[in-house]
Formats: C-alpha cells, structure tokens, sequence
C-alpha cells in the first residue's frame, strides 16, 4: 500500500472517526484504524463492533492495499506534522511509513485481514432528511435518556417512522423529550420503531451538511452522510408506550421569557438539596415565585417572576436540573409550560415551533409534602 | 536439726502484706472497700505525706461490735462468706479476710467502731499485728481506721515508695474509680489538712461531669445493653474523641474495678477503624453480670478477674458498645448541641481544655487549682484533679475535618468504590456505599418521623406482582414505605403499581430496588426491632450508590457534606466502618520521616 495524501485531509478524516475508538477493549485490534487505500480513495474505518464509522477521502494511490494502526500515535503524529503532502507506504511486515519533506516515521501495525467487517444493512427502508435537522433532532432528544444499564431501552433514542412523521423520543422515566419533523423522503410504509445508541447518535449530529441517508435494517441502522457513514447496532428492546403517558388535557398554561426563567432557576437551585436540586413553583395570575430550601444545610433561595398564567393557582415541585436542561434545549425567547396538578406531567413547548418541526418536553413533578 | 521451719505467724503476715499493701494507695483501695461493703453513704478519707504518714477512712457504715473488732484483724477473718460455695456468688469487695491482718501486721493502726445499737464505741490499738490496747469511748455510728507509719517495719517497702506526691496521686487515682462506680455515696479527701474535694451524694451523670468533666461528656455515648444474660451500660466516647493511653478507660464488674485486656480491645473493636490506630477510646462501663460466670479470686488485690468465657465476654462488650454507635440515630444524644463540628473548635481551644492542668507539675497544697475550687467554697467540678494523676493522657482530637481548598482537586474516586479526600490531618478514605447508605439510614429515620422524603413522579408506573407473603409484608410496611417517599398503588391481593420514587434516589431501575428492598427486610426482619429501623436499614442498603459507581467530583463533595451532616458519620447501619483515616503521623512514620 502507497499513497500520497495532504496532512490536513488525512487529519479532518482520522479526528472523524476517532472518537469512535473504544478506550477500554479486549480485543487489541479495535484500538487500532483500519486505513484501505483503493481506486483513488483512502478509506478509514474505526470500530467498537457496536458502532462503527467509516469515512473515505481522496489521494492519490500508488499501490493499492491495506494496515492497521494504532489509532492514538497515527492520530498524534499526523496532527502535529505541518500541513504539506505525505507519502504513507507500509511494508511486508506491515510496517508503516510516513515521509514527508524532513520526517521519516515508522509505526508497527497489523494486517488489516484481523480487523473486523463492517456490518451488513438490509434496507429495510430508507429515508432521506437535511442532515442539519438531523443534528438538530438528535441534539433536542439525546440529552433526556437513561444511564441506567437495567432499563437498556431507554439508554437510547427511539426513530419513529409513521406516515408522514419522523419522531424521535428519548426519556429516563423522569422526562420525556420529543422531536416531530414532516420533511422527508422515505420508502418506508409501515410504522417503524428503532431504539439507537447515543454513541451513534453523537457521531450523527456532527455533520450539518447536504441530506442524510438513514437506512434501516434488521439489526443495525447505517446513516450515510456523503463521504462518511456511521453504522450502529440497534437496541433490541421494547420501547415503553410512551403517547399514553403524554398528558393532553393539562389546562393551566404559563408563558415566560426563557433566559430569564433559566436563570432564575440556576440561581435558586443554588440552595436546593444538592441531591434532590428539588425547587418549589409557585404560579398565580400575574407572576411565578420559585423557592429551593435545604432542610440539612438551613439555606434558602426565591426568586419572584412576571410571567402570564392562565388557570387556577398553583404549586408544584420540580428537579431543577430537569427543568433547567429542559429549558436549555428551548430556542424560542419564549416558552410556554403546560401543567394540569402538583402530581402530573408538565409539558414544556416553545412558544412558536418552527416550520414542519414539533418539540415538546414533559418533566414529571416531585410531589410536595404540604 | 531440721532446715525448713514453719514461719512465725508475724513474718508469714509480713509476707501476705507485701501481696495486698504495695503502697498508701492500696491500703485506701481495701479499707473504702470495707465501709462500701458496710453499707456507708458517706466516706472521709485524710492523708498525711502521701500517706505514709497518716491514712484514716471514717464512714457511716454498720460498725462491728466489739467482739467482732478484736477478731477482725486476724487473718481470714470475713463477715463475708463462711462456706466455700459463697465464694462462687460472692458480690462484696472482700471476701479473704485478709486485708486488715496485712495492714495491721505493717502499721500502727487504731480501729475506732461502733455499731447503731451500742453507746459506746470500741477503741482498739494495733501494734506489729497485736492488739496492744483496747478501750471504750464515745463515737459515732460507723467505723474510723486510723493507719499510721505505714511499713514502719519493712524499711525495703517503705524505700521503694515514691514521693509524698506520687503516693499521693495514686490514693486519687483510686478514689476515682470509687467515686465513679458509687455516685450514690459521698466521698470526702482531706489531704495535709485541707480539703481537696468532697463529692456529695447525686446520680451517676452528674457524678460523671464532676470527675471526667461536662466537655468531655458532651462527646459520649451512652451504652445500655442487656444480653447473653449480662447488662451493660455506661459510656463511651464518640470516635472523634480518644486518648493515647488506657489512662480513661474503667470497666466496674458489679461494682468493683477491674481490669481487662479482653474488654478493652472488645470496645477498640467495636468502633471498627473508625480511630486511628494507636489510640484508645474512653470508655466507663458497668457489667452486670451473675457472679457464677467469673472468678475474682485470682489476685489479692482483686484488679484482674478470670472469666469462664473471656469469648463471651468480649460478645457482650462488642455488641453493646457497637450498638450504642450504630443505633445512635434512634438514641437521643446526650448533648444535641454538641456537634461533632463544635467539638473540635472546642477542644482546639486550650483554654477551656480541662486536662491541660496535666502538662504541669501537680503541687499539691502550692498551686492546684483544686484548692483554690475548694477554698472558694463550690463543689463544682474535681476535673482538674482527677485529671492530674493522669499526666501522660493526652487529648486527641481526631475529628476528620474537611478543609475549604478548592475541592475539586482535594477529592478522587479510587476504583469507582473509596472516595479519597484530604483533612486537616492527613487523608481520609471514605467508602462510597457505606456512607452513602449512612446518610439515607439517617434520612430514613428523620422521615419516618419527622419529614417525609419527596416523591418524584414516575412517567411510567411500575406494576409489580407479589407472593402472597411477600404481599402481606409490603401492605404491613406500606405505610412507611410511603413516607420513604414510594407513592404506591395496590390492585388486587398481589400487585402493586409504583407511581412515584424517592427523589433522593439515584434515577435507576425503581422496581428492582422496590423489590431488594422488600426481600432485605424479609431477611432480615428482626422483630425485637422497631420495623422502622429493618426499614431504614433494607432501604438504605439498596437504595445506596453502589461500590463500582463512577460519581462526578460535585457528587462527591455533595456525599461528603451530607455524610458529615450525620450525627453519626463514622459507622454504617450494619456496623462496617465508613471512613478511615491515613494520619500524616503516619505518613511521616512509614517513610520513616520520624520514628
């Protein structure tokens, strides 16, 4: 294998598929990144058998062929060399060589036959969708889910293809967070629920440009962004009912300044239980008192704020850190929170969607002993 | 001729004498415990030159007659016991019959008794073990035994004694335990004609504040345990609190003070690696227990007792003294006040610290502020005292203070299971999971009575179904369970629907730990305990971070906060100790900085 590759193409395409490189694994060979040079591309591969990357660049190949190498020193060395052509060769004792106009380095790799095969997507069905709303979609979502390996469904993102709506949910139980788009193409006729890990995902939301290919299959999910793709075992889980949950009669409705609301609850939850992070809403007519108080240390935060509320009276508790991530997905100046009593969901919405987008948020309440 | 003889009575008593009076100090032990065992309430003890020169005890007690007194001094003779078998359940100080032969045979000693029913006392004057002269006169109810140059005839005896202050010092340290184990009688020391205190009749308590001091108080624990057929109670010290030596530990086995290896590394044991290494924990400590079951007949002096079951003992302190840390939460403490926080302050504070008398060279009747308590007319405190005849005790303070560094670089998670931080004093290692549950189990208890632990609402209920046993446990605990904060729905005779869980928790698999919980406490139910505290033990066992949880600095800080926030922050529900402490000291010595 020889080719000849500019260093700051070859560094954008290794810092793509490095993240994926596990830290920790048993298995040796998943440390290293597959490089494939073939038909005027350079083809780099990193994998953790869960989810794998791959993206391809274009050099000019001298002699076809293909390595293993270790990904951290590779990576190391390629960032810092000065951004002029390299001439990348390995040997028959696959060793690597990297020359350029003053360097010569030799890095001792594996034969890429070790290294473990891509996994094969069935197109089940394929849909097509701007890759910037993608990320936006994931970025909107992925914050909410669970970190608890017992419940492996909620550890990741549910794709729900229905008609004409792709849907992504996320919820640890304690929040939900949901994402509706309507612009897309698809192949797909029936309803689809796909559970995908967020490992894969936070790979997803790095590209914003032109349109993602999300193919779909049995038990992987391959999203194509031009030169890259991602490739993801599916969790194999039954995702809760997650719509009947969803209450749709909560009638008291308060709409506040987001930032300021943010804020408020930053500050004051300086003083709650920092276990609990537990505030204390309390809504009336024209404004919107929060209290955080620490039994234990004696501390004690309120804040007063204008807010509109329309509907009886109020006072409900909340895990500010709930809130507060929940308010922090908002991009509208205004947000509006749906409640219906102290012991049910409250919905979070921004004030205006943006067009063929929905979002909404549901925090459950912690209940008040008074 | 034949070489072996059979010794004359009066060098054979010289020779017992040696065994039983060592120096003033034992004579004072043997005759407080001849008017204790005659029933007194009131004892006078006056010394001259550390009682080499004059020791004289006049109590309120029975009194003999005087056929009684001329017998008294004769050896083996006891009002005691008159079978062998008595000595199995012997419950008073002597028994032997030997003490007063032994002083008589060493000392002029003048017995003054008179019983309630006769109106005259007798007088009786010993010389060299006679009895040279004996008289009527007037007197009051009780006995007065007067000794006076003492070893006179054993000049090797009287060499080897120290000096008047030293002697004594020794009479004090006595009169200590006594004072201790008695706070129904009310002891008096006059020393070179002045009196040094005089501790009037009151409950133990108050007699403890008097002697051990308020301060040192406010850090005990009380200890009050009946099992294994025996009854425990006293006081230990919290494990911030402990000394360099033995000096402040007394074990009273019915009464009489004693000695024992086994009991103190029972009570050392029992606070698990809570102190450092090194240091020994204060403790007083009472044992009832059937006389059957140790023999006090070992030593002259009575100090040390052989017990049958030295295992069973160590049990009996170990369990008490252990459940007195553990349970402490049930326990109202003595002194609520008295934070473990303030109590450092405290003690780094040297000017209210009462044994800082001890670094100074007691002069008795020069410069100790005992006379001067005295002449002021109070009977406040005997503290400064007592503590003189202590002079190697120091005071640690051992309270694992945390420091306001910036924190994030003073705390580290060692294996996802030991949070590592740095104190006042050298490092502490905490053990995730023990501290963690300490705090719930504390939580638990405040919620059952006083705040209820907040619920966060579940998105989805949890539906889980039962045996009908493990059914009629959970609708007897529903109640608490509640309060723990699981808002709890129930269907039919085997189901349950969970709505809400405790906010306090961890996010994480409500069922499964609903469901530990309830097989812990089925475990272990014990049903001589409060079902509230197998509760709070299940639920904070199983509601605890785990050991191989990965925590973010915050977490950690905020664990340690609230650890400390616990009365009792040294020691888990199940007895495990939750911190230990790596001293600089002992650092600097396994690098062999100092040795």
């Amino acid at each position: 294998m020889k080719f000849i590759v500019t260093q700051a193409d070859l560094s954008k395409a290794l810092v793509k598929v490095i993240s994926v490189v596990p830290t920790k694994t048993t298995l040796p060979v998943l440390g290293n990144i597959l490089m494939t040079a073939k038909d005027g591309f350079l083809n780099l591969t990193a994998t953790d058998l869960d989810v794998s990357i791959m993206t391809k660049i274009s050099v000019d190949v001298k002699e076809p062929g293909g390595i293993t190498v270790p990904s951290k020193q590779f990576n190391e060395l390629v960032k810092n060399l000065p951004n002029i052509p390299l001439e990348i060769s390995s040997d028959a004792q696959y060793k690597l060589l990297v020359k350029c106009d003053k360097g010569d380095y030799r890095l001792s790799g594996e034969t890429d036959d070790d290294y473990p095969a891509l996994p094969v997507v069935d197109e089940k069905g394929i849909l097509k969708i701007d890759a910037k709303v993608l990320s936006r979609m994931i970025g909107k979502t992925s914050f909410s889910v669970s970190s608890d390996p017992l419940r492996p469904a909620l550890t990741g993102v549910l794709f729900q293809v229905m008609g004409s709506e792709l849907r992504l949910v996320a919820t640890d139980g304690h929040r939900l967070a949901k994402m509706t788009y309507t612009k897309f193409e698809s192949n797909i006729k029936d309803t689809l629920n796909v559970i995908v890990p967020t490992k894969a995902l936070s790979e997803v939301a790095k590209e914003n440009k032109d349109v993602t290919s999300i193919n779909f299959g049995q038990n992987h999910i391959r999203f194509d962004m031009g030169d890259t793709q991602v490739y993801s075992r599916i969790l194999e889980e039954t995702y809760p009912d997650y719509e009947r949950v969803i209450p749709s009669n909560n009638d008291k409705k308060m709409t506040a300044e987001t930032h300021m609301l943010a804020d408020a609850f930053k500050r004051v939850s300086i003083f709650a239980n920092p276990i609990t992070h537990q505030v204390r809403m309390g809504m009336s007519k024209k404004d919107l008192t929060i209290t955080a108080e620490d039994m234990d240390g004696g501390n004690k935060g309120t804040e007063k704020l204008k807010v509109e509320f329309e509907g009886d009276d109020l006072q409900i508790g909340y895990n500010a850190h709930l809130l507060m991530s929940a308010l922090n997905n908002i991009d509208t100046d205004e947000v509006q929170v749906h409640f219906k009593g102290p012991t049910s969901a409250g919905i979070i919405t921004p004030s205006h969607q943006v067009e063929n987008e929905h979002q909404m948020m549901l925090v459950m309440p912690v209940r008040l002993n008074d | 001729m034949s070489k072996i003889k059979i010794l004359p009575e009066h060098i054979a008593n010289k020779i017992a004498a040696g065994e039983v009076v060592e120096r003033p100090a034992s004579v004072v032990k043997e005759l407080i415990e001849n008017s204790i065992d005659a029933g007194a309430d009131e004892i006078v003890i006056t010394i001259k030159g550390g009682g080499k020169n004059l020791i004289q005890i006049i109590d309120n007690g029975s009194g003999m007659t005087q056929e009684d007194a001329l017998l008294c001094v004769e050896r083996h003779a006891t009002s005691k016991i008159s079978a062998w078998e008595d000595l199995e359940h012997v419950r008073s100080f002597g028994f032997r019959g030997e003490a007063l032969a032994s002083i008589c045979s060493v000392a002029d000693v003048d017995i003054k008794t008179r019983v309630k029913e006769s109106d005259v006392a007798a007088l009786l004057k010993i010389h060299a073990g006679k009895i040279s002269e004996v008289t009527q006169e007037a007197g009051l109810a009780g006995t007065s035994i007067t000794v006076k140059n003492l070893f006179y005839n054993v000049p090797a005896r009287r060499n080897f004694l120290k000096t008047n202050n030293t002697e004594f010092r020794h009479i004090a340290g006595v009169m200590k335990k006594f004072a201790i184990a008695y706070p129904q009688i009310e002891f008096t020391l006059i020393h070179e004609d002045e009196k040094i205190f005089q501790l009037k009749k009151s409950d133990l308590p108050t007699r403890l504040e008097k002697i051990i001091g308020k301060d040192v108080m406010s850090y005990t624990l009380p200890v009050d345990k009946d099992q294994f057929g025996a009854h425990i109670k006293g006081y230990i010290s919290k494990p911030s609190f402990s000394y360099k030596t033995h000096g402040e530990q007394f074990l009273f086995l019915n009464g009489r003070p004693i000695t024992n290896r086994t009991a103190s590394y029972a009570v050392f044991s029992a606070y698990g690696h809570s102190i450092p290494k090194g240091d020994k924990p204060f403790f007083i400590l009472f044992l009832e227990w059937n006389p059957e079951e140790f023999d006090v007949n070992v030593h002259p002096t009575k100090a040390e007792v052989k017990f049958k079951d030295e295992q069973l003992l160590y049990r009996i302190v170990f369990h008490a003294v252990q459940d007195s840390m553990v349970t402490d939460a049930l326990i109202p403490t003595m002194d609520n006040q008295a934070s473990a926080e303030t109590a450092t302050l405290h003690l780094n504070d040297q000017s209210v610290l009462p044994f800082e008398t001890q670094r100074r060279p007691v002069q008795f009747g020069q410069t100790a502020v005992a006379h001067e308590m005295v002449h002021s007319g109070h009977e406040e405190s005997v503290v400064q005292f007592f503590s003189a005849d202590e002079q190697k005790t120091q005071v640690q303070k051992q309270l694992v203070q945390r420091q306001p560094v910036n924190p994030s670089t003073l705390v580290w998670q060692l294996h996802n299971r030991y949070i590592v931080s740095q104190i006042k004093s050298g490092i502490a290692i905490i053990d995730q999971h023990v501290a963690h549950e300490r705090i719930l189990y504390e939580r638990a208890l405040d919620a059952f009575d006083h705040n209820p632990i907040f619920s966060q609402q579940l998105l989805f209920p949890q539906t889980i179904e039962f045996t009908p046993e493990d059914y009629a446990i959970v609708e007897h605990i529903l109640p608490l369970m509640e309060k723990l904060g699981f808002v709890v729905k129930t269907f039919g005779k085997r189901t349950i629907v969970v709505e809400a869980v405790p906010a306090d928790v961890r996010l994480g698999n409500e069922q499964k730990i609903l469901l530990d919980m309830i097989q812990h406490y089925k475990d272990n139910e014990n049903h001589d305990l409060d079902p509230r505290d197998s509760l709070a033990k299940s639920f904070s066992c199983k509601t605890a971070i785990k050991s191989g949880d990965p925590l973010t600095v915050d977490e950690m800080n905020g664990l340690i906060d609230q650890l400390f926030a616990c009365k009792f922050p040294y020691v888990c529900p199940h007895g495990r100790p939750i911190i230990i402490q790596l001293t600089l000291d002992e650092l600097d010595r396994r690098f062999m900085r100092i040795t």
